[in-house]
């Protein structure tokens, strides 16, 4: 599955972009990305689970990406 | 004829409030401007409220993931609302249970939550979060009555 994502690649995405975590539960994730602020609901349990495809398109909803963009920029290291 | 007034200074706002809901009744949207600040707050009644509401169409997705056999539902206009389960309607239920848990997450980081989101994101999560407590208000609400 070329296109899928881990939890632990978008874990680190989140690391790199400086997002922090808060919440409740801890799933809520706010940092900036593109020099806007944003907010977004990460449910991370293990390192290699794959998310989903539509979880995927939801948070880069979240982000303001589209999913492709979104997959790139994890992608990117 | 006399225009009817419609905007009040903040004092006056709290002053003169059964007056201004007087008004909200039949439908007049009074705007109370703190001078200091420059910032305005508008008072609706549940009609015209409810009536705005409404208008916000198609909110909701459904995508199905054929390799993990997993159905994601998420709101379109806040889609940090979501839910996954095995069948649609499950993944409803995942959705409404986030709606309550990401309204009460807003409820505890609004000042945040006022920098990141939209108007129209705020309306939804606030009139989720007036109605916590009732679950068919909102199913409705996310159109999934």
């Amino acid at each position: 599955m070329p296109d899928s994502v881990t939890q632990g690649q978008f874990k680190r995405f989140l690391k790199r972009n400086q997002f922090v975590s808060k919440g409740k539960k801890n799933n809520l994730y706010f940092g900036m990305l593109d020099g806007k602020p944003r907010a977004v609901v990460f449910h991370y349990h293990t390192d290699n689970d794959i998310i989903p495809t539509g979880t995927l398109s939801a948070i880069a909803r979240s982000l303001e990406l589209s999913k492709t963009e979104l997959i790139d920029r994890i992608k990117a290291r | 004829m006399a225009k009817t007034k419609l905007v009040y200074g903040a004092a006056e706002g709290r002053s003169m409030i059964s007056q201004i809901q007087g008004k909200v009744k039949f439908g007049y949207i009074p705007r109370v401007l703190n001078k200091a600040t420059h910032e305005s707050s508008y008072m609706m009644n549940q009609k015209i409220f409810e009536s705005v509401i409404e208008l916000i169409k198609d909110k909701n997705t459904i995508e199905y993931d054929e390799d993990l056999e997993v159905y994601t539902a998420y709101n379109t206009i806040v889609p940090q609302i979501y839910g996954e389960g095995a069948t649609k309607e499950e993944a409803i239920d995942q959705m409404l249970e986030g709606a309550k848990e990401f309204a009460k997450d807003y409820d505890e980081n609004i000042e945040v939550f006022s920098g990141v989101l939209n108007g129209i994101q705020q309306l939804i999560i606030s009139y989720i979060l007036l109605n916590l407590d009732d679950e068919n208000k909102i199913r409705e609400i996310l159109k999934v009555a």
